[in-house]
């Protein structure tokens, strides 16, 4: 007589392939995955996370419907200043490229921006992770550079066709380490590493291997894109605090997030274009 | 246990809607807050199981959790199959009282909150301290579950008795063949 009933073979079964399933897929870049997962979060996002979020919206928005008018006016104004801010990157982006050409350096691969929307987020695991509507179709790769409205919030870790994982940088894992420049002043930087976020004071740690004193609290910080893995000049924050380095040449700079980690919806990807 | 398996399906689902009306953060040291009907209905149809028919239906469940919900490998089955064997042992010393039901849910509901951070801290996933995660994460998501215990608790117990209601109308309507039964032929 065999020791389970029909039903808990059946069980059996069904876990032995959850598993075989779990661990294929476990990899990074698998088809079956792509296959699977990517119509599997869209029904997930669609059917539950959008109307509640919908309903949300539609909420919030109501609420905040007064101050609509204050709000336009400004926000007129700063998009007929980002016109012209516009218009001067351009030209500095031109002129840059022709001095390189000129200089016989390669030409740095340009980016384009991708927006996306946040489908898939679980706090309840400690592993910063989301996932958004955007993949290879979309001409997003791995290490992408991912911001929003305000800086850099992470990169892309995962790529499926439709969808792609995103590890934030208040993930701390470690995994997350980017080359940064403090902006001493107008034409100097001074270059460090992005390593970890620091729970207790909130802010990134960025290492410095030099002993300078240039370093003043509130600076900027953008990406160096040293290495080619990030573009330059992506807002990471603002100096918060200094601290020297025991045991070691160099300092410890704490950086306040430029971007929002508390909520945000939208992000853009930097997706590389070949020139 | 087809009503029991669809009870703790939609238990987990009323989860996702709640976690997406809930306020998030994906700051490590801001309060999250979450909803574990889905666990605690599991923990509730277990003890009208089989043991080896829940333990089956728990990994099931955790499985579908980790790849859907939470996006680890094996971290959340992990979690609720200890959960399951602690509870399989426990209940052996409790009775089935609203009171020591809810309690038994929410005793749960920290050891996984628990279990889940020790495992994270394991992995390295996180390094937040543990006074940090009990004001952040375990507080909070124990007073909301707190209350919704109640709630799944009468809710199970709705369940049991729908259960219940349909073995007696069964036994009902069984007839008995006298001219079969052994002693009489």
């Amino acid at each position: 007589m065999s020791r389970f009933t029909r039903l808990q073979k059946l069980l059996l079964a069904l876990i032995a392939v959850l598993l075989a399933f779990a661990l294929f897929t476990n990899g990074k870049g698998s088809t079956i995955k792509s296959i699977v997962y990517d119509p599997l979060v869209m029904l997930k996002y669609s059917v539950l996370d959008y109307p509640i979020e919908t309903l949300q919206n539609f909420i919030s928005d109501f609420n905040d419907l007064w101050q609509v008018k204050q709000e336009n006016d400004a926000l007129r104004q700063q998009l007929a200043e980002s016109d012209q801010l516009s218009a001067m990157i351009e030209n500095l982006q031109r002129e840059n490229a022709e001095l390189k050409e000129l200089l016989g350096t390669d030409v740095a691969a340009q980016y384009e921006k991708v927006n996306a929307r946040i489908i898939s987020r679980n706090p309840e695991v400690y592993n910063n992770q989301i996932t958004i509507n955007v993949g290879s179709a979309d001409n997003v790769a791995l290490d992408n550079a991912v911001v929003s409205a305000y800086g850099l919030v992470g990169k892309i870790t995962e790529v499926n066709e439709h969808t792609s994982r995103v590890r934030l940088l208040t993930s701390q894992d470690q995994l997350s380490m980017v080359s940064v420049q403090i902006h001493v002043s107008d034409t100097e930087v001074v270059n460090g590493y992005l390593e970890q976020y620091d729970l207790e004071k909130g802010a990134f740690i960025v290492r410095l291997y030099t002993n300078t004193d240039q370093i003043k609290i509130d600076q900027n910080v953008t990406t160096s894109g040293a290495g080619g893995v990030f573009p330059s000049g992506i807002l990471v924050g603002s100096v918060m605090q200094i601290e020297e380095m025991r045991n070691e040449n160099g300092r410890i700079v704490y950086v306040t997030p430029a971007a929002d980690f508390s909520s945000f919806e939208y992000v853009s990807v930097y997706c590389e274009v070949q020139p | 246990m087809i009503l029991q398996v669809l009870f703790i399906a939609a238990a987990f689902l009323v989860d996702e809607i709640i976690g997406g009306l809930l306020p998030h953060s994906f700051m490590p040291g801001d309060v999250v807050i979450t909803s574990c009907l889905g666990l605690s209905a599991l923990v509730l149809m277990q003890r009208k199981m089989e043991r080896i028919d829940s333990l089956l239906i728990t990994i099931i469940f955790g499985l579908l959790y980790d790849y859907f919900a939470a996006h680890t490998f094996l971290v959340c089955t992990i979690v609720f199959v200890i959960i399951n064997l602690a509870v399989s042992q426990w209940q052996k010393h409790i009775t089935e009282s609203m009171l020591e039901s809810c309690l038994l849910v929410f005793t749960t509901i920290f050891v996984k909150e628990f279990l889940v951070y020790f495992i994270m801290t394991l992995l390295s996933e996180t390094l937040m301290p543990f006074d940090m995660w009990l004001v952040s994460r375990a507080s909070l998501t124990l007073l909301l579950n707190g209350v919704l215990v109640v709630i799944i608790v009468w809710a199970s117990r709705m369940i049991e008795d729908i259960m219940l209601m349909r073995e007696k109308k069964i036994r009902k309507e069984e007839t008995i063949s006298w001219w079969k039964i052994s002693s009489k032929r």
